[in-house]
């Protein structure tokens, strides 16, 4: 992977010296991401629900995969919220990953947290309701494909 | 906890209050059949049309209780299910992050004055209340219940 410790801002960053980022969901994403930090130097747990999730990437990253729903408190301190700096929660429902995100926010006071939007009408929403940054699956998408096509429609003309 | 009509007992004008339930599950019901027979509008939004044959047919005929069908974390299928101007809204369905998410919603965004939320687990009761949302939990019910039995 190539990310380098200059990629994250070093005020997030705890005494220790090294990110604690809690990552909730190990779909693909969630584990790119935690694979991403872990290159990065950083320090992280992740969160999933379902046993054969949790034994696969527990298995895959080495013992860093907590078994339990990330949109409890109970689960969350089990992962060690409190001292996190960072909270990405990467679940497929906007819903879940909003409420995960404001336990860890209002109840663990983490300094920054992520949320992942697959619904565009949601996005707004989740921004307002103080979550720090909103990922908007659908709107990266759609520039990705619209950034490969445009020179397709160009030539054609 | 849920405040219906207050008895006002000096005169005979008592404005309906235009109350909104998310979700139409067993608790959703049991709300809209209390709430509609003690004199109120109440509107039901529930994702799935099926939810509503639990209704009774003579609130639904006599405009008691109003049906939509919708998702109640969308601004939209609230504003079209009329949930604007209600004076309180009830979110009772059985995820708990979707009650939070149309709570908020409901309170923030479209600013109803009284917005409550069924919580289950009871450890997030103070989140809800540091974000301006009364809450119901079935389990703090039930202790109270029991130690009035007790007493």
């Amino acid at each position: 992977m190539g990310c380098s410790w200059k990629l994250l801002r070093t005020d997030w960053i705890n005494e220790r010296n090294t990110l604690y980022a809690i990552v909730v969901g190990c779909g693909t994403t969630g584990i790119k991401i935690a694979e991403w930090l872990m290159a990065s130097g950083s320090e992280i747990t992740l969160i999933e629900k379902i046993v054969e999730k949790q034994r696969f990437a527990d298995n895959l990253l080495g013992s860093v995969v907590v078994l339990g729903d990330g949109t409890t408190i109970d689960t969350q301190n089990t992962a060690g919220t409190k001292r996190a700096d960072l909270f990405i929660a990467t679940l497929s429902s906007d819903e879940d990953n909003m409420l995960a995100c404001q336990i860890a926010k209002h109840h663990f006071e983490v300094d920054k947290t992520i949320a992942i939007s697959g619904n565009p009408d949601n996005v707004n929403l989740l921004r307002l309701l103080g979550i720090d940054i909103v990922v908007d699956v659908t709107d990266l998408i759609t520039e990705k494909i619209q950034s490969l096509v445009a020179p397709m429609l160009v030539e054609d003309l | 906890m849920i405040q219906t009509s207050e008895g006002n007992s000096n005169s005979g004008v008592q404005r309906l209050k235009r109350i909104a339930v998310i979700g139409c599950g067993s608790l959703g019901t049991q709300i809209a059949i209390e709430l509609s027979s003690s004199g109120n509008i109440v509107i039901v939004i529930d994702k799935d049309p099926k939810s509503f044959l639990s209704l009774p047919p003579h609130l639904l005929e006599a405009s008691r209780v109003v049906t939509a069908i919708g998702d109640g974390t969308q601004e939209v299928s609230l504003r079209q299910a009329g949930v604007q101007d209600v004076d309180l809204l009830i979110a009772a369905t059985t995820r708990e992050s979707v009650n939070l998410m149309s709570g908020q919603l409901a309170r923030h965004v479209m600013r109803i004055p009284v917005v409550v939320c069924l919580v289950k687990d009871s450890h997030l009761l103070s989140i809800y209340e540091n974000l301006g949302i009364k809450t119901i939990n079935p389990d703090g019910l039930l202790m109270e219940a029991i130690k009035d039995g007790l007493d």
